[in-house]
């Protein structure tokens, strides 16, 4: 009798010890979580009623190169056909005499066709369609270099859409001479990327993150050329606006790229875009 | 009536080793112990500057010797030899090594001279534990010290362990090798230039018999300030009473406690010591670990900073700006950062506060300079005889360019290793 009681007693204290120790194992592997860093970021963000759809953790490799708008375009413009083409500084200005007609499906395929022309397009084989670019009044192709698309007015080209959904005529500007400036290193990751871009106060709350791009943009001009480099692309749509910015993270070190003369503003819109 | 006398032993029994097993758990959970909250940090830390212990401590210099015998020093404009060579070599094991040869400069000048082989070389010996970190390898041969490691085209099955001092030659028998995946990696287009070993006053040198055409760089200076260093490695200590003390070019950095900077402004360069941190001097590898943690902690770039050598005497490891695979000097008078490990727990660096992370277009894309032989009697008219030459090295000079505001050139030239000092040719010739 005695014996059973003392079981029972010890039975009682074993069964609250572990209850205890489990709950300190529970609260141990929380704080672990809380320590990995950028997962406790992501919570936060949450909190702050950022959308965002979820972030991978993979590491890609990539080149800082340099190149300029030269002459190559001035070069094959006399072999494009059916169009009226003038020069606004680098920039080839094309008017189609007979508008091309889209229809709303095959956007893409009718335009992949015309790019890859040619007759039609100069040096359209570097170029490849961006729908995340392109909007309701401009569809955008965009130049590629190493396998990776390049964000930048230096080197797109923009289809003009009328009212009729017809393609009037385009504007292009093509990257030639591209140098390779070191050789590949390893970037950051997508996740990463977000959580600095947070951690810069660069996203409001309630915004959402529309998409993610891995894509060259331009840092600098030095010497007559432009120079790019790896950056993570978010377009940021605000909670109560229905523009897009577009903000660029430095690839390599995690930085937030400032657009602009004195490199004041994080939006880099007008680095990606001609804005008229 | 047995079974209910069975029930509260067995019940006793089960809470019992849930009890051990949990508290098991805790006691090997990482997050419990102090040890590894510390490694944990530096993880941290480490994310952020994106160089990994395998990325800093790359071989220096890989070269390969055709069926013919002609050697070449590999670059390559696209993507780094040597991080290449370390991601696509296949993960042999091995546990037989056997010595061939000691003290024999003739036969290890053959060794290097060896047809169809692939040269790994580090400046200065490392350990096999070392290598089976920096490699993610399984190399599990009696720990020893080696500098360079020489593959075989045509035999998987065997590689060599070089040591330029003492001249040792050790021969160790490979599994699971497979030397097509060393082949991949040289069919890559590379940049060679044409290169024979030479002994020269029984140091191993490497000699450029011709004329050689290398890329010339420039880069955006970026400068660190001490604000940051100080910030980051000062007023760590919960009493950060940090006593800061300016003086005419240089200020200094006091916590009274363990850590002492002084940031010298004529030359951009800091002085760092520590004196509470674990550097454990013990094992060649745990010491690299430890110089790593610290560069880490103290956190300067580290995107193009590679280790260059380490001198055991000093104990003191030199860590240079690459580019392009060859070394930067005159960065500083000692390099990128220099750290020199005083005791088990204590040490100081010095580092410079600029580093070159952006590279623009150069004004010359490359530069021509004279062979190994063309240099050695430039030297010899100009009265530095060959006897006092303890070392020759390909580098990069660094230059600040004349018409860009922070901007540096990186041309390359001849550097010369004289009374324990790399000099550039020029000084010695009188030209500088």
């Amino acid at each position: 009798m005695n014996f059973k009681r003392i079981q029972s007693i010890f039975l009682v204290i074993f069964i609250i010890m572990d209850v205890l120790l489990f709950l300190s194992y529970n609260r141990n592997s929380v704080g672990d979580s809380t320590a990995s860093g950028s997962n406790n970021i992501l919570e936060e963000m949450r909190k702050d009623q950022i959308t965002y759809s979820k972030p991978t953790t993979k590491t890609h490799e990539g080149y800082y190169f340099s190149g300029n708008n030269g002459n190559a375009l001035r070069q094959d413009a006399p072999e494009l056909q059916q169009q009226d083409i003038r020069f606004s500084g680098d920039e080839l200005v094309s008017e189609f005499k007979q508008p091309l007609k889209l229809t709303n499906g095959s956007v893409k395929q009718t335009l992949d066709k015309v790019v890859a022309d040619p007759g039609l397009i100069a040096e359209g084989k570097h170029y490849s369609y961006s729908e995340q670019l392109s909007s309701k009044s401009e569809i955008i192709y965009v130049q590629r270099v190493a396998q990776k698309p390049i964000y930048s007015r230096y080197c797109q080209i923009r289809f003009d859409l009328n009212g009729k959904n017809q393609v009037i005529g385009y504007s292009q500007n093509y990257l030639e001479g591209v140098k390779m400036l070191k050789e590949a290193s390893k970037t950051i990751s997508e996740e990463r990327a977000l959580t600095w871009l947070y951690q810069y106060n660069e996203i409001p709350n309630g915004a959402k993150v529309t998409w993610v791009h891995l894509a060259y943009t331009r840092l600098l001009t030095a010497r007559g050329q432009y120079v790019f480099l790896p950056t993570w692309v978010f377009a940021v749509k605000l909670n109560n606006s229905s523009s897009t910015i577009l903000k660029r993270v430095n690839a390599y070190t995690g930085e937030v790229i400032k657009t602009g003369d004195n490199n004041q503003t994080s939006n880099a819109n007008s680095e990606i875009f001609t804005l008229t | 009536m047995k079974l209910r006398n069975l029930w509260l032993p067995t019940s006793l029994v089960a809470a019992l080793l849930v009890s051990l097993g949990l508290s098991g758990m805790i006691w090997t959970n990482p997050a419990h112990s102090n040890l590894s909250s510390r490694t944990k940090v530096t993880k941290n830390a480490d994310s952020t500057s994106n160089t990994t212990f395998q990325d800093i401590y790359l071989p220096s210099q890989i070269i390969s010797t055709n069926a013919a015998g002609k050697q070449e020093l590999l670059t390559n404009n696209r993507v780094n030899v040597a991080t290449d060579l370390r991601n696509r070599m296949s993960h042999f094991t091995a546990e037989k090594a056997k010595s061939i040869s000691q003290g024999n400069s003739k036969t290890y000048l053959a060794q290097l001279k060896r047809k169809g082989t692939v040269l790994m070389n580090y400046n200065s010996a490392i350990s096999v534990n070392f290598f089976r970190k920096a490699f993610n390898n399984q190399l599990k041969v009696p720990n020893q010290k080696f500098n360079r490691m020489q593959f075989l085209l045509n035999d998987p099955n065997h590689l060599y362990l070089l040591n330029d001092q003492g001249y040792r030659i050790v021969r160790v028998t490979l599994k699971n090798n497979r030397s097509d995946k060393l082949r991949h990696v040289l069919a890559d287009k590379m940049v060679k230039h044409q290169v024979t070993f030479k002994l020269l006053n029984g140091k191993v040198i490497l000699n450029y018999p011709h004329n050689v055409k290398l890329r010339t760089y420039s880069y955006q200076l970026s400068q660190q300030t001490q604000d940051y260093y100080a910030n980051r490695i000062m007023t760590t200590n919960s009493n950060s009473n940090v006593q800061i003390k300016r003086h005419k070019n240089s200020t200094d950095y006091d916590d009274h406690g363990f850590r002492h900077m002084t940031v010298d402004e004529s030359t951009d360069t800091v002085n760092f010591t520590n004196y509470n941190a674990q550097i454990k001097s013990n094992s060649f590898l745990q010491t690299m670990n430890g110089i790593y943690e610290q560069l880490v902690m103290v956190g300067m770039p580290l995107d193009s900073v590679r280790f260059y050598s380490y001198d055991s005497g000093s104990d003191t490891a030199v860590f240079r700006t690459y580019a392009g695979g060859v070394p930067v000097f005159d960065q500083s008078d000692f390099g990128a950062i220099q750290m020199k490990v005083l005791d088990q727990s204590s040490y100081r660096m010095k580092f410079s506060l600029d580093s070159l992370q952006v590279p623009i277009p150069p004004v010359q894309s490359s530069a021509t300079i004279m062979s190994t032989n063309e240099l050695i009697k430039q030297l010899e008219a100009a009265g530095t005889h060959e006897s006092k030459i303890q070392g020759i090295e390909l580098g990069y000079e660094w230059v600040r360019d004349k018409s860009l505001p922070k901007v540096v050139d990186l041309s390359p030239t001849w550097y010369v290793k004289i009374g324990n000092q790399w000099e550039n040719y020029r000084k010695l010739i009188g030209q500088q």
